[in-house]
């Protein structure tokens, strides 16, 4: 028989701290899982209902929403529809990052644990408060950002129902996809065979893009009218989901024409990285086509934002 | 690591409690678990394991029995899943074979899960054993009941996955090993090759036992066995070498072999193939304070903090106290052999954490890839606990017996708590340490793995759902597979006129699997849905972890 594992002057005395850090994991344990410690950061259910009830109220469709406790999302249950996006990820937002969210001129909500992270949040982000409201233990604010970003004369996404055409071509022959909302453009019956409004991650922060899956052999045109005084165009694209991991290799092939003539064109590479471009635009330019094509359309799901802006 | 008791007639009874009351408490929660991803690849794999058994018959009442053996018998149930070696599966198939086709007494998923049951009693029953011949009766019968009250090890257990399985085999190898220390008998080395031959059949995580173990015994050989008599020659060399080496190689690997009928054919072709698989695996992002762990190297502390954050703190502490243990046996020993037994056992416990730890190795989800020594380190700990707890009391031993005893039932009631609340997502368990569930969604630590956990969800789906609904179940985005979602259906947790879909734009529904890398599908969601507002909501503590909106649009 060998000695007891705590025998030996050294191994007694460890024997007795791991004894003693027992006990006090025993009590920790207890205090801890049973006395409600364990849910202590919560948001209490009045907080919930006003941060819902002042969204409600004053939302209106364009403004995006941040939360400061981004895992207890019980207000979102009082919630009413058409109230998002709601963002997660205020702790790593910056300046730059909610501007680059936002539409154009909209605003930003910000809800908050309680009034004492209201100067680090508006500070951190540069922004103008417009309002303020008290909701139970936390505080919404309502803002607008300082971020100086050039006039966004058109912004593809926020404004892909304005499209003045979207169509399908193949040998001569056009076929348009039928808006059916404010935000999406229907292409044929196969559900994912549209142009609209979605989310997707821009090498890892989530921004407002335009879906746009092509198809094998035909050419899908997204035609805007070019707003005045529209001096240069910002375009970025990504594959939305995995669709970079497929074994598909077909890139699918961007050509952005302005008034018919090529000023930007390339094949989408295989990176989860966002290619991002930039082009001037013609003067007196009048319509923007952006062009998409595939020779394998198999999780070829593309997605593009970007804006037009008033820089010469 | 000596010998400390005899099993006796009490065992029986004590091992036959533990055992039974773990199978229990396992089988009888299991439609409360949700079915990971993993999950729905194995039971269709059992499935066709249970059709390649009838097969067998229907081959056999034809006088066919040459045709059982040819290849392309074999390879139209053994190729799906052939990444993985097929004994769980079999076992998995013949369940559902025997318990739903032939008796119909239970549902195909019900009966692949109640293989993970019986796998839960034999891992109790292994710490039980291990505990009584090692440590002491009292830590025999303490040890498989803390074991089982680790979230995780209770979630896990319930999975008709490999997971479980391979702990028990992984811990249970090396329990033998030591055990084939300490005796010369011909048997024992021949057994522990025969049940080795089963865990490689299990899972690949246990080729890496007979390189540790050899690589092991050669330094203890150039240090000490060849000064003993005999074995300092070349022959001797030879002779030195535990048998049950010899064994894994003229036992172990035909027997491996023999269970898994595909390698019957091309056989070096696919075992490159199965070893290529592995050894380039994807890496399964992670997020690591706030860090998504995408590409190696990947940093050494991953699986230590991890395992210091997702163990409940008292089996923690025994974790700690289990490998003090085993160091003070290998530093203290003064026989070799005894020397030897130590470092196995910290090999045991540590290596499949090192493992993982090793920057270029990916990272392929929660700690049920490196859990498998937990058995030897808890149970070595909880000895720890048991004498120093009787060295401060001064008392006759039945009573310093019942002062321990009332310590570890005190601890297993303040572990009822925790158990209760992650019972259905003990994957998403963190301990006191980093704050519990809320701390480690501050801090930004992975919330959750495997796209379980929908079965909080289920009830209102099926109340709320309109006939042949389409509910968007994520599976581009780490969610419920296809597979999963069909068991669940199977299982009754699901309405079976509701469809899946992996199209969000076609959905009546859409499930919601919380991982911070698929926040956007929140917003996608909601975009597409016209609405943010939730049906139902699944959380601990207030923590969200998943959720099932309707289209509003």
């Amino acid at each position: 028989m060998s000695k007891p594992a705590t025998s030996g002057k050294y191994s007694e005395i460890i024997g007795k701290i791991f004894l003693a850090l027992f006990v006090i994991s025993i009590f920790s344990t207890f205090i801890f899982w049973w006395n409600g410690l364990s849910n202590k950061n919560a948001l209490d259910e009045e907080t919930e209902r006003k941060f819902a009830e002042v969204l409600n109220e004053n939302f209106r469709r364009g403004d995006i929403v941040f939360t400061e406790n981004d895992w207890d999302l019980d207000f979102l249950k009082n919630l009413k529809n058409g109230v998002f996006p709601v963002f997660l990820d205020l702790k790593n937002a910056t300046e730059r990052s909610v501007a680059m969210l936002k539409s154009s001129d909209d605003r930003v909500f910000l809800l908050l644990k309680s009034e004492q992270s209201h100067e680090k949040y508006v500070e951190k982000l540069n922004l103008k408060v417009l309002e303020t409201f008290k909701a139970g233990k936390g505080e919404v604010v309502l803002a607008e950002t300082l971020f100086k970003t050039v006039k966004r004369t058109l912004v593809f996404p926020r404004d892909i129902g304005k499209a003045k055409k979207i169509a399908f071509s193949e040998g001569g022959k056009s076929e348009e996809c039928r808006k059916v909302s404010e935000t999406k453009w229907q292409c044929s019956d196969e559900s994912w065979n549209y142009v609209g409004l979605t989310t997707a991650s821009f090498n890892g922060n989530q921004k407002q893009a335009v879906w746009a899956h092509p198809v094998t052999g035909k050419t899908l045109e997204i035609v805007f009218n070019v707003p005045e005084k529209s001096g240069k165009l910002y375009f970025n694209s990504v594959f939305a989901e995995s669709a970079y991991r497929s074994k598909n290799r077909a890139p699918v092939f961007v050509e952005i024409l302005a008034d018919e003539k090529i000023m930007l064109k390339y094949a989408s590479p295989f990176t989860s990285k966002v290619t991002e471009k930039t082009a001037k635009i013609p003067e007196n330019t009048k319509e923007l086509t952006i062009k998409l094509s595939t020779t394998d359309d198999r999780q070829r799901h593309f997605v593009f934002n970007g804006y037009l802006s008033d820089e010469l | 690591m000596n010998f400390k008791n005899r099993f006796e007639k009490i065992d029986f009874l004590l091992a036959a409690i533990v055992s039974v009351f773990v199978f229990l408490m396992i089988f009888l929660t299991s439609d409360a678990i949700g079915f990971v991803r993993d999950e729905g690849f194995y039971m269709k794999a059992g499935n066709y394991m249970a059709d390649w058994y009838e097969s067998i018959g229907t081959n056999i009442s034809n006088g066919d029995f040459a045709k059982i053996f040819t290849k392309k018998e074999t390879d139209k149930y053994f190729n799906y899943n052939s990444e993985h070696p097929p004994f769980m599966k079999e076992l998995f198939g013949l369940s559902q074979f025997i318990f739903s086709r032939k008796l119909g007494i239970m549902s195909a998923p019900a009966a692949a899960r109640l293989v993970a049951a019986v796998f839960a009693a034999l891992t109790a029953l292994m710490i039980y054993l291990f505990g009584l011949f090692f440590f002491s009766r009292l830590t025999a019968s303490v040890s498989p009941i803390l074991f089982f009250m680790m979230p995780h090890i209770f979630f896990h257990s319930h999975l008709a996955c490999f997971d479980m399985p391979i702990l028990f085999f992984w811990s249970a190898t090396f329990i033998l090993y030591v055990i084939c220390l300490k005796t010369k008998k011909t048997s024992v080395h021949a057994l522990t090759a025969l049940f080795f031959a089963f865990a490689m059949g299990t899972k690949h995580n246990v080729l890496f036992i007979p390189i540790v173990l050899f690589i092991s015994w050669l330094f203890f050989y150039a240090f000490s066995y060849r000064k003993e008599t005999d074995f300092g020659s070349f022959t001797g060399f030879f002779r030195a070498i535990p048998k049950v080496f010899w064994f894994m190689v003229i036992i172990s690997l035909p027997v491996y072999f023999l269970i898994w009928p595909r390698m019957w054919f091309n056989t070096f072709n696919r075992l490159m193939t199965y070893a290529e698989f592995h050894g380039k695996h994807v890496n399964y992002l992670n997020y690591y304070f706030g860090t998504p762990l995408k590409n190696g190297p990947f940093p050494f502390s991953f699986p230590w903090v991890m395992t210091f954050f997702t163990t409940p703190t008292p089996q923690l502490v025994c974790f700690f106290a289990g490998i003090f243990y085993f160091c003070r046996d290998f530093l203290k020993s003064e026989k070799t052999r005894e020397k030897e037994a130590a470092f196995a056992m910290i090999t045991g416990s540590l290596f499949p954490i090192f493992l993982i730890a090793l920057p270029s190795v990916p990272i392929f989800g929660g700690i049920k890839h490196w859990f498998t020594g937990y058995p030897l380190m808890l149970t070595a700990g909880v000895f720890v606990i048991e004498e120093s707890a009787k060295k401060l009391i001064k008392t006759s031993d039945f009573k310093k017996n019942l002062a321990v005893l009332a310590l570890f039932t005190l601890t297993a009631v303040s572990l009822i708590s925790p158990n209760i609340k992650f019972a259905k997502r003990g994957a998403a368990f963190y301990n006191e340490l980093i704050d519990g569930a809320q701390g480690a969604a501050e801090t930004r630590m992975q919330r959750n793995f495997w796209g379980y956990d929908m079965i909080d969800l289920a009830g209102t789906l099926n109340r709320e759902a309109h006939e042949n609904a389409k509910i968007f179940i994520m599976t581009g985005y780490e969610g419920v597979n296809q597979n999963s979602f069909k068991f669940m259906q199977e299982a009754g947790m699901i309405r079976s006129d509701i469809r899946a879909t992996n199209t969000l734009n076609e959905a009546d529904f859409a499930f919601f699997f919380y991982e911070k890398q698929n926040e956007h599908v929140l917003n996608n969601i909601a975009y597409e849905f016209g609405t943010v507002r939730p049906l139902a909501v699944s959380s601990t503590d207030s923590v969200f972890y998943s959720a099932l909106f309707r289209r509003e649009k």
